[in-house]
């Protein structure tokens, strides 16, 4: 089985954490997938927070996955 | 044969086969026992695993009425081509009780159905949803996990889900006696050609503050 990317869109989301010193908090984690860098990841008005913690993560996505921002024409 | 007469019997019969189509949704409606959770959730299990042979061509339709339903045990799990349909969130609450396993979750998710308008809680278990290897719909469903050490509102493996208008709260105990780990929405490996969409959602986890175990006073 080939796989892909963990995970496609996020629209119109917002994303609270607020971890402990103690503890680990994601909001969206996601690991295991074997992102070949074609694939695309559509965020669109995703509020993302993570405040107070070393350790709290709005989104984990596995090594290596880079995020580039483009400008976008619509 | 003139030719409106025709029209007209060929629209009777499009008419008809939808009526036909349409009928094929059956609906189970699931009630509470007043007072006793347990027996509600035993009630809810009942009703799901009575359905006789879903299928593409035979779709139904779990309606759950108000109430708080506690299953035991084990995940209810969903089953393909049945919808399940609360009567809102905080209305219709499923929860589950005395897991066989901590990690255990409350619902287990399947392809080719949804799930809507309902509180799914973890209290005691580690999981308020999980989905292994299905593709399920999620549409207005509100996920508490605050049970044990690890906490999930969702957790997917080999799973893309469709998930509109919901809300993960996870709320991360203090950790008195050790690290505890809190995960809105896992995902942990997808095969390619399938979308995992999360859509108009909230996810906020909170909590999780330092406790001494042995404080100074």
């Amino acid at each position: 089985m080939s796989r892909g990317q963990t995970v496609t869109e996020v629209q119109e989301t917002q994303i609270d954490v607020t971890g402990g010193s103690s503890s680990s908090a994601y909001g969206i984690y996601a690991l295991g997938g074997n992102w070949q860098g074609s694939e695309t990841l559509e965020l669109r008005n995703v509020r993302i927070n993570t405040a107070s913690s070393s350790q709290g993560v709005g989104v984990l996505l596995e090594a290596d996955t880079s995020v580039a921002l483009f400008s976008v024409t619509q | 044969m003139s030719k409106t007469k025709m029209l007209t019997i060929v629209f009777a019969c499009i008419l008809f086969s939808s009526s036909v189509a349409s009928a094929q949704i059956r609906t189970v409606l699931v009630s509470p026992v007043p007072g006793d959770p347990i027996a509600s959730g035993t009630n809810l299990r009942n009703a799901l695993a009575n359905i006789p042979s879903p299928s593409s061509t035979n779709r139904w339709l779990l309606k759950i009425e108000p109430g708080i339903y506690q299953l035991q045990g084990t995940a209810l799990q969903m089953r393909p081509w049945v919808d399940i349909e609360g009567s809102g969130i905080g209305v219709t609450t499923i929860r589950l009780s005395s897991p066989t396993d901590p990690f255990n979750a409350t619902i287990s998710g399947t392809s080719d159905a949804e799930l809507r308008l309902l509180t799914v809680e973890a209290t005691e278990n580690s999981t308020a949803m999980s989905n292994n290897n299905v593709h399920p719909r999620i549409y207005r469903v509100k996920f508490v996990a605050e049970g044990l050490a690890r906490r999930f509102g969702m957790e997917n493996i080999l799973s893309a889900p469709r998930i509109e208008e919901c809300e993960f709260i996870v709320f991360l105990p203090p950790s008195a006696f050790g690290p505890t780990f809190g995960f809105g929405i896992s995902f942990d490996q997808l095969p390619t050609g399938v979308r995992s969409s999360i859509l108009r959602s909230r996810i906020t986890v909170s909590g999780g503050k330092h406790k001494l175990r042995y404080p100074h006073v």
